[in-house]
């Protein structure tokens, strides 16, 4: 068993050493993992740090690095007003279906710079003109416009040319900014390394956000357990309003 | 410092929060009226949806009238059973009501719903405050204070409709159906409007069921209290819309804010104080009314498909 172990771990780093001569690649982390939303959450930052491995190899030129952060995806309706009236009421929608609730895309540079159309529209990079390839030609209509816009005006979807720091020629760090009104669930970060336009590697990297502590109580109690929710909710309010005018006249 | 809200999800000041708690409380504390309808517009306003708003402020008057309607029962100035009668109509209202803002909801129209019934009402209650309390400025300046009239014929209608009952502490003889009717408007503006109903309930009390003054402030505060815990229940049963944080931060600035301004009041006049009230009602409508008509700079809005669940 143990020479078998051996054996294996033989291979793999050969298999290693080999991939190594063959291509640069990248490899991250984020300083935390697991993000609590609780009582006192206005948001969170993260710092993605990362090296290349294997650069000696390409001593020519500055690699280009171009991260994207996608949150849990959800289905939106999206709701345009009408006059009706003189009044500004809600009149025609439509459903966006599976689009991440979260989409940051963080470069060393402006991603046009970085790579061709074609690349940034395969690999997800663009906000504007191609948003997330979940939308196609003809599918990218005012209504998913929007959607893109109001993302983007709650900070949920941003670009950034500027996000990700190159340390040297193998080093690089991260800023991601998280708004208060994120979703919780799990956030991929993808990391792709190109050169010259061209992608010679890609990470991922996950993590959490989960409502935690007294916040998550209360959510899922009141999701769960609406009934109990809501009479203790009355509770609550009794004794407080009882409460305070018993403080009120002994003073 | 800004703190999670886990129902609105989103984070809010919670000073801003206790402020306006205590801002409102003071007023009502200060005019004796419940607040509900100065409050849920200010949650609106700060960026709360007013489906949780309303549901919210419910609760909240839970707490901001069950200690006036203790006070009430003490001195005996409750009529019980005019209470439950109307509590009957209130529980139908509510479920009503609350049905309603559920459908609505499904539809993408409960925010302009809820802002059109504020409008209306903030709107005409706001202008009969203010036409009676100049009136009774003008009055006062002329011939000195003058007891408020009561119309004799606008009840006549009433002593016809079957199921007449006594009402001992009312010293009253009539039936049923107009206090239950009553009952149900206010549980029905309860569930969506995120009110107590006082404003509408002691004027129909008075000058509907021709009530004595000294039982309608006690009866109507004991029918507030439960139908504001109904709609509460309700509201967390069926749309999760309770947002317990926000609730209590608003509790504790409005009992807190109410006992001030129940003190204050007492040293003012109480004509102006009803003329500025109904100048705040109007300014809060002619609000609502202009984010209904100017043509708003962004068109589309959006709402993930399972809000409140997944």
């Amino acid at each position: 068993m143990r020479k078998l172990t051996a054996f294996v771990l033989a291979l793999l780093m050969l298999a290693m050493w080999t991939s190594h001569l063959r291509a640069e690649r990248v490899v991250a982390d984020l300083t935390s993992h697991h993000i609590s939303v609780e009582f006192d959450f206005s948001g969170a930052d993260l710092t993605l740090f990362g090296a290349v491995e294997d650069t000696a190899l390409h001593a020519a030129g500055k690699p280009d690095i171009v991260v994207t952060i996608a949150g849990p995806k959800d289905s939106v309706r999206v709701r345009m007003k009408e006059n009706f009236a003189g009044v500004w009421i809600n009149g025609a929608s439509k459903l966006l279906h599976n689009l991440p609730s979260y989409y940051h895309v963080i470069s060393n540079r402006p991603v046009s710079k970085i790579t061709d159309a074609e690349t940034s529209r395969l690999l997800r990079f663009g906000l504007d003109d191609v948003p997330l390839s979940e939308f196609s030609g003809d599918q990218f209509d005012e209504f998913a416009q929007a959607f893109v816009r109001l993302k983007k005006r709650r900070k949920h979807y941003a670009a950034s040319s500027d996000g990700i720091t190159l340390i040297g020629k193998s080093l690089f760090r991260g800023e991601l900014r998280l708004p208060a009104d994120v979703q919780t669930g799990e956030y991929v970060a993808k990391v792709h390394l190109l050169r010259d336009g061209k992608l010679l590697s890609q990470y991922d990297t996950r993590f959490q956000i989960k409502k935690e502590g007294v916040e998550s109580w209360i959510y899922n109690t009141a999701q769960d357990h609406s009934l109990l929710y809501g009479v203790l909710a009355v509770l609550v309010a009794l004794a407080s309003g009882l409460g305070a005018s018993y403080i009120f006249r002994q003073a | 410092m800004n703190i999670y809200l886990p129902i609105a999800e989103q984070s809010l000041n919670l000073f801003l929060i206790i402020g306006m708690g205590g801002g409102v409380g003071f007023l009502s504390g200060m005019f004796g009226v419940g607040g509900g309808f100065l409050m849920t517009p200010l949650l609106i306003f700060s960026g709360i949806p007013p489906a949780v708003a309303v549901a919210t402020e419910a609760n909240q008057i839970v707490a901001s009238s069950v200690s006036g309607s203790l006070a009430q029962w003490r001195k005996n100035n409750v009529d019980v059973k005019m209470g439950l009668v109307l509590l009957v109509g209130g529980i139908l209202g509510a479920i009503a009501g609350v049905q309603i803002v559920s459908w609505l909801r499904a539809a993408g129209q409960v925010d302009l719903f809820i802002s059109l019934a504020y409008v209306g009402f903030l709107g005409i209650i706001g202008t009969l405050m203010l036409i009676e309390s100049t009136q009774s400025i003008w009055r006062k300046r002329r011939d000195g204070p003058a007891a408020p009239t009561r119309d004799s014929n606008a009840g006549a209608w009433m002593s016809r409709l079957p199921f007449r009952t006594q009402f001992a502490r009312s010293k009253l003889h009539i039936s049923v159906i107009p206090p239950i009717a009553i009952g149900a408007v206010v549980g029905v503006l309860a569930a969506i409007m995120g009110v107590g109903g006082g404003f509408i309930m002691v004027p129909a009390m008075i000058y509907l069921l021709r009530m004595p003054t000294n039982v309608v402030v006690g009866t109507s505060l004991f029918q507030i209290v439960f139908v504001t815990a109904l709609v509460t229940v309700l509201h967390s049963t069926q749309n999760q819309t309770v947002d317990a944080v926000l609730a209590f931060l608003l509790m504790a600035g409005g009992v807190v804010g109410a006992q001030f301004g129940a003190r204050v009041g007492q040293y003012l006049n109480g004509e102006q104080l009803r003329a500025f009230l109904a100048l705040l009602v109007l300014g809060v409508c002619a609000k609502m009314a202009a984010d209904l008509a100017i043509p708003p700079s962004e068109l589309f809005s959006m709402l993930p498909l399972q809000a409140g669940g997944h």
